[in-house]
């Protein structure tokens, strides 16, 4: 499975560090990719996964996730 | 979430520490979390500073809670207090020299044969003293990344290992020993950069946030006919307060009762007093000269002119020019270009050329250490906030710094005229008069009466001109308007309607009293100097995109001796002009900001004129608040010297990297040395960053 989106706030190593961790705390996750230029985050996971989860865990962190239209 | 304070409760202001912040995003994302609690009030946190100023309610005082958010975050915040501040710049400074001499006893304590205090010297000044470095090298090397911080991490705790393996290994009696001080040279030198850059940093910050701290906390307000002190950012609209002689303006607001001078050049840079009267409009941050001032709020704090700057000059700091971020691309790259040039020099040395183990690790030591462009983080972010202070005094702001460097290419520049080149104040230019009409002066004052009902700016204009010639107004019945066609009303018996003329191609109005029929012509007066634009032509291409008839724009065209004009063009079509310029040219696009937006998005670097009341809707890359459009040739001055400013810092980072490498792989030159040219580097960007832009 894989799960795209945007967090608009994405600017450096550290929110890259901070967002592949948090995302990747969660258990069906595989891999995480942060691509800082295009403040993309790439998820691939075992199972669906549940975006608006992933939403509260970053906003928690201080980032929004904006999903693709 | 509901933000709306007790005005019984007290507002506290705490100062934290904040440590771990990368970038201004990173203040940016605080910031974001604070807001998020409850208690917060207000937070502004500074990156440069690494602090934050959080304003909580005091009743529920919970600071911990506030600081384990910003933990939790991946942060290190910690209340600050006034005394342990000044006690850690004290130590700050005091650390690097202490760092320094402890390095330069081990040569004697060895000598002395003191080896095991030497080595617990040595090991406290690396491990110790040294511990953000290798905290920061750990950190990125955990996720495959790195930093200037590797290099010197990597230099110094290499040194510290060779140090302690024995002389037989390195085939060298006793020599290694002396790696300890390569080591911890390293760090000395490093720790007094940096502490040198953060004097700098803390400098420049605290000048431009005197007048943050100027700012009054609390003020009294009049509030239903009680008063009653509140925190400053509670006010809301229609609270009344007073401004003494002397006193700063706390909010923005219309002056009610008395007249006085105020000074807006902690602001706008604009020292000559200005006169306020009934009815004006003061702006918070200026200080009240003269008279006692009665002034009601008309737009909430947020709204404050003084806080839209404040925030988009923070907005502005996160921003960065292209050049920054493709350096950021190249240190990505040159970190392990370097480990592996280190590596490669002592295979070489060592394998190939057959020199002793302890030259050859000596060699590719030296290569790690000099080839740190450390220097390379601080060419940008100084000299931008440096342009953002001098901005601001001058009258203009950048809201993002990503267009510095589109300036030097810019050749076409392309003028909005309605509100930008020219005033929108219409002076009359002619009053046709029928035969036996009335009296010039009666006619005036008839028109002015029922004009005095519009806000078109052609009808303020009128009203403004009879003002002028000080003809009293009279009451006005029956007024109507229909926008866009007219407007007519009964005075003193009469009637009288205004309409547009659309009989004649020139702006101007026709007006029938009494079945008589009026013509006034009106020209609308130039907000540049007939030289200012003339000047500029002879360095760029010069024209002129209004949506004013023809007539107006060739006249005006005409009387600033501009040959490229183009009139009638709806927002549309302007947006369409530029983008097909574009295709050939860099275009600058200086327009109002709120008509002409997308125009203004589109240009290569966009400029707005509006006034400070309209701040925060208008779009744009620069914005000018204040002394008008002429300010343009400081935009351009400001942006060139900065740019060269950033270059320069490039050259000098960049310059002791690339001469000493080949030195440092030939193996002249020692580590210490190394780390000595290292922090020079550093010391020269700084320096060259804090002179007078």
């Amino acid at each position: 499975m894989e799960t795209k989106f945007t967090v608009p706030e994405i600017s450096c190593g550290h929110c890259k560090e901070t967002i592949e961790s948090t995302v990747g705390s969660i258990e069906s996750v595989l891999s995480v990719t942060v691509d800082i230029d295009q403040k993309s985050v790439d998820v691939k996971s075992t199972s669906d996964l549940d975006l608006s989860l992933i939403s509260e865990m970053l906003d928690e962190q201080g980032y929004t996730v904006v999903q693709p239209s | 979430m509901n933000k709306v304070t007790q005005l019984s409760s007290q507002v506290k202001s705490i100062n934290l520490d904040i440590d771990g912040m990368t970038c201004a995003a990173c203040a940016a994302r605080i910031e974001r979390i604070l807001s998020k609690n409850e208690n917060v009030l207000d937070a502004s946190v500074s990156f440069p500073l690494k602090s934050a100023i959080v304003d909580i309610s005091d009743e529920n005082n919970n600071l911990e809670e506030i600081i384990k958010s910003v933990n939790k975050i991946g942060y290190k915040a910690k209340e600050a207090s006034g005394e342990v501040e000044d006690k850690k710049i004290k130590l700050k400074l005091l650390l690097p020299i202490i760092s320094l001499i402890m390095t330069l006893s081990l040569k004697y304590l060895f000598e002395a044969g003191y080896d095991s205090l030497a080595y617990i010297v040595g090991f406290f000044v690396v491990l110790y003293l040294g511990r953000n470095f290798h905290i920061s090298a750990y950190k990125k090397i955990k996720s495959f990344d790195f930093n200037m911080d590797t290099l010197i991490s990597l230099g110094s705790l290499s040194s510290l290992l060779i140090s302690i393996l024995p002389a037989q290994l390195v085939s060298s009696a006793g020599e290694n020993k002396m790696f300890l001080d390569t080591g911890a040279f390293i760090i000395s030198f490093l720790l007094i950069g940096k502490s040198v850059e953060d004097r700098v940093i803390e400098e420049s910050v605290r000048t431009s946030e005197s007048i943050k701290s100027r700012m009054p906390k609390t003020l009294i307000v009049k509030r239903s006919g009680e008063n009653i002190e509140i925190p400053t950012k509670d006010v809301q609209v229609e609270d009344i307060f007073t401004v003494l002689a002397g006193q700063l303006i706390p909010v923005d607001g219309e002056v009610i009762r008395g007249e006085t001078t105020v000074d807006e050049s902690l602001l706008t840079g604009e020292s000559i007093p200005l006169p306020k009267n009934m009815g004006d409009k003061v702006v918070g941050g200026s200080i009240n000269l003269q008279g006692s001032l009665e002034v009601e709020v008309k737009e909430s704090y947020q709204k404050s002119t003084y806080n839209i700057i404040e925030d988009l000059i923070r907005k502005a700091q996160g921003t960065k020019p292209e050049i920054q971020k493709s350096l950021d691309k190249i240190t990505q790259f040159f970190v392990p270009t370097v480990l592996l040039i280190s590596f490669s020099t002592f295979l070489y040395k060592y394998f190939i050329q057959d020199i002793v183990l302890i030259e050859a690790l000596k060699n590719s030591i030296a290569v790690l250490v000099i080839a740190c462009p450390c220097a390379l983080g601080l060419a940008t972010p100084i000299v931008l906030f440096k342009t953002a202070t001098k901005s601001k005094i001058s009258g203009f702001l950048f809201k993002n710094f990503d267009i510095l460097q589109k300036f030097g290419d810019i050749n076409t520049m392309i003028f909005d005229k309605t509100g930008t080149l020219s005033s929108g104040i219409f002076r009359i230019s002619k009053i046709e008069m029928p035969v036996e009409g009335i009296p010039e002066e009666m006619f005036l004052q008839l028109v002015a009466s029922v004009e005095n009902f519009s806000q078109h700016p052609i009808a303020r204009s009128i009203v403004y001109q009879a003002e002028v010639r000080e003809i009293t107004l009279l009451s006005a019945q029956d007024v109507k308007e229909e926008s866009g066609v007219g407007i007519e009303g009964v005075v003193e018996g009469q009637h009288i309607k205004i309409q547009k003329n659309d009989a004649s191609k020139e702006s101007s109005l026709k007006i029938t009293i009494d079945e008589k029929i009026y013509i006034i012509y009106l020209e609308e007066e130039s907000a540049v100097s007939t030289g200012f634009l003339g000047e500029l032509k002879s360095k760029k291409e010069i024209i002129i995109l209004s949506g004013d008839k023809q007539i107006n724009v060739k006249k005006f065209a005409e009387n600033h001796n501009i040959d490229e004009y183009h009139s009638g063009k709806s927002p549309e079509e302007k947006l369409e002009f530029i983008k097909n310029k574009q295709k050939s040219n860099q275009v600058i696009f200086i327009g109002d900001g709120i008509n002409d937006s997308p125009s203004i998005k589109q240009a290569d670097v966009g400029v707005t004129t509006s006034s400070s009341s309209q701040i925060a809707q208008v779009s744009g890359d620069i914005l000018i608040h204040k002394g008008g459009l002429e300010t343009i040739n400081k935009i351009f001055k400001l942006s060139k010297k900065s740019k060269l400013r950033i270059y320069q810092n490039l050259f000098l980072a960049f310059i002791y990297n690339t001469l000493m490498i080949p030195i440092a792989v030939i193996g002249i030159i020692t580590p210490n040395l190394a780390a000595l040219a290292m922090a020079l580097s550093s010391i020269s960007v700084v320096i060259n960053s804090s002179r007078k832009l």
